[in-house]
């Protein structure tokens, strides 16, 4: 996948200037927000549930190593084959290899972020199998050789109009303006891959450690036919899907599908345990089951940055984001968008290569408000700026600016003492006198001037709330 | 790529750092308590229209295979292909079609004359082992007697369930299987609906890959 962390700004930038896209993405985000609402308050009490399902993944994640190994037995029993692979190198050649070795010529994949994150589809093309994506978004971003818009939308930006014209260039179908004739020629074309393909790919939304199953959630019926068709059936999940009960899988199946889509259930659920048994006319001969790691128990030994963890991929922070809601999907440059991709895509790549993400969020915490699985993107923000500016090289930070280092060492020694606090914010108001017109700052100069393009600096009052108290104590 | 020692990488390092919980996450949420047939059956009924599904609710296998016949006839469906599960066979719906201008396409044994079937069946027929009130959602457990694509590949599939295979929710769902690694079936699906995009300018379609058609026959 076409890397462009570093591009943030100069993207955010192209893309805020889309008009029609920046329509659709707040027209996307209110429709979302309210489909949410109506289905979390049909649940006997929305507040309760929500508590309960972050506790959950927070219990989960803490215990990952041992629900992992549970999970691996029961699979195992089940008939699964388990493999481990540390990184995205070894789980594609491991994939594509196991592909070849079946004398598979085509391949057909169900919407997995995780693949994204490996580039796993264009491995195995440039291995020579035919691999399509299957989930319609999926197929379009696939089609238009672009990246996902949105975590659970990967096309949500594309009109219907773009979607014709690339269908007719791409599978040669009559253009239209109706999406169902779309999503019919869509139909048309991936069932004969349905029916042909050797092996089928999907990625896992949960992996249930008391029974060694992996759930997966869609509506479109695409992950049924590639988990029941294909001899061989590979999953590939990172190590923080398992959760240790089916009663708890369940109890966070219904925040998942409210927070993706505002759906009190997705249209189909599947529970996989083990490849087909004997006597069973469909479903793969095999199973195999790749835990890849990829980064992630190096976040892990960190015990805030492991909050990142948590995240179940529902999307639903970006729909609540000002700056997502703004910029769009783009603008991430990774697999990752919106303000789980704003911590995520630096934890995984480095932060030197992905600096812009972490910084451009406006801490307003409404991601963690809507968050189903308590990924607190805030703290996590804030902590990986510290970590940049206190030099901690363990994710690969950057060295910040030496002006801005020294500004904020200032700053801080300014802070910490209430006398020193008192002197200083005395001087300011009398700094800023110059600058101040109609009670507000509206320009600062030179290299200060990014910090009133978009906003004014109000006068300070001319007494602090200390010195009023102390002379009303008077 | 050596699985094993990655294994050993992996949960040796995440080991290092992992914290055992006090106990399973305990549940304070309010049960819901519905134990009326037609205020489950109502709510139940809700959620497969709500999600573009149609329910027929019938007294018992005669009007079963009536409004089987009904809904036949206003598809115009002339192939099927019918699982073998129990309910199959306790609503008689084999010996019924018989005699019908309908064809049984049979099930093969063989997967690839298997798969041809069900991708060329007008309509999948099936039984349901679970019936969910609060989501609309039917239940079916694959195995030899319920193969995986009859309820996938037809463009419509009609199912039959029990009344009291009617549960309120998810919750009692998994209080009544107790899934243990044993007891689990190679594959579980919860079907809602037909199968749905929105994935074209949020525009709904039905039938995307599954099913565009689904009829619940509640006895």
């Amino acid at each position: 996948m076409n890397l462009q962390t570093e591009r943030f700004k100069e993207i955010a930038r192209e893309n805020l200037a889309n008009e029609e896209q920046r329509k659709i993405l707040s027209q996307f985000s209110l429709i979302l927000k309210a489909l949410r609402d109506s289905s979390f308050a049909a649940l006997p009490d929305e507040n309760a549930a929500l508590e309960k399902g972050r506790k959950i993944r927070e219990d989960s994640v803490k215990n990952m190593p041992y629900l992992l190994e549970t999970f691996e037995e029961n699979a195992t029993k089940a008939g699964a084959n388990v493999v481990w692979a540390s990184d995205a190198r070894q789980a594609n050649d491991f994939i594509v290899s196991l592909a070849k070795e079946k004398g598979a010529n085509l391949c057909v994949k169900a919407k997995s972020m995780i693949s994204e994150e490996i580039g796993l589809r264009e491995e195995l093309t440039d291995g020579g199998i035919e691999t399509y994506e299957t989930d319609l978004g999926e197929f379009i971003v696939q089609q238009a050789g672009k990246t996902p818009f949105h975590i659970v939308g990967p096309a949500i930006n594309m009109t219907i109009k773009e979607i014709s014209n690339l269908f007719n260039k791409t599978i040669g179908v009559p253009k239209t303006e109706d999406p169902t004739e779309l999503a019919i020629s869509a139909r048309m074309f991936l069932r004969d891959k349905f029916k042909n393909a050797q092996i089928g790919i999907s990625g896992a939304n949960m992996a249930v450690a008391e029974t060694g199953s992996i759930i997966l959630v869609e509506n479109e019926g695409n992950i049924r036919f590639a988990t029941s068709v294909p001899k061989t059936h590979i999953v590939l999940m990172s190590i923080e899907k398992v959760v240790p009960t089916m009663s708890d899988a369940t109890h966070m199946l219904k925040l998942l599908t409210r927070s993706c889509t505002g759906q009190r259930i997705s249209n189909y659920v599947s529970v996989i345990t083990g490849p087909k048994k004997a006597g069973e006319i469909d479903g793969p001969e095999e199973l195999y089951i790749v835990i890849l790691d990829n980064g992630r128990t190096k976040i892990y030994s960190d015990e805030v940055l492991r909050g990142a963890l948590q995240c179940i991929k529902c999307g639903m922070c970006a729909a609540v984001c000002p700056v997502y809601t703004h910029v769009g999907g783009y603008a991430y440059g990774w697999v990752y968008s919106g303000p789980i991709g704003a911590v995520l895509n630096p934890l995984l790549l480095g932060l030197d290569r992905a600096r812009d993400l972490y910084h451009a969020t406006t801490l307003c915490g409404a991601c963690k408000d809507y968050c189903p699985a308590g990924v607190d993107v805030r703290n996590i923000a804030l902590d990986l700026r510290a970590k940049e500016m206190d030099g901690d090289k363990s994710f690969n930070a950057s060295n910040p600016p030496v002006g801005l280092k020294r500004l904020y060492r200032i700053w801080t020694w300014v802070l910490l003492h209430h006398s020193r606090y008192k002197i200083a914010s005395r001087l300011m108001r009398i700094i800023m006198l110059p600058a101040i017109k109609y009670g507000k700052i509206s320009r600062l100069p030179g290299r200060l001037s990014g910090w009133t393009q978009c906003r004014d600096i109000p006068q300070l009052p001319p007494k602090s709330f200390h010195e009023i108290y102390s002379e009303l104590k008077k | 790529m050596d699985s094993a020692s990655n294994r050993e990488i992996i949960l040796d390092s995440l080991k290092r750092f992992a914290i055992k919980p006090e106990g399973p996450v305990k549940s304070e949420l309010v049960k819901t308590k519905i134990d009326d047939l037609d205020a489950l059956y109502e709510s139940f009924a809700q959620g497969v229209t709500a999600a573009g599904g149609t329910v027929h609710r019938v007294k018992d296998m005669k009007e079963a295979l009536e409004a089987l016949d009904t809904i036949l006839k206003e598809l115009e469906v002339s192939t099927v292909v019918i699982s073998e599960d129990k309910m199959i066979k306790l609503v008689g719906i084999k010996d019924y079609l018989k005699g019908k201008d309908i064809k049984i396409l049979a099930i093969s044994k063989d997967p690839a004359r298997h798969k041809k079937t069900c991708f060329s069946a007008d309509a999948g027929i099936t039984g349901a082992d679970y019936a969910l009130a609060d989501t609309g959602t039917i239940m079916i457990y694959h195995g030899k007697d319920n193969a995986r694509l009859i309820s996938l590949a037809p463009p419509t599939h009609i199912a039959f369930v029990e009344a009291d295979k009617l549960l309120p929710d998810i919750d009692t769902l998994i209080a009544e299987i107790k899934p243990s690694n044993k007891s689990m079936p190679s594959a579980m699906t919860l079907i809602t609906g037909p199968s749905l995009t929105a994935d074209i300018a949020l525009q709904p379609t039905f039938g995307m890959h599954g099913p565009k058609n689904l009829y619940v026959i509640f006895i």
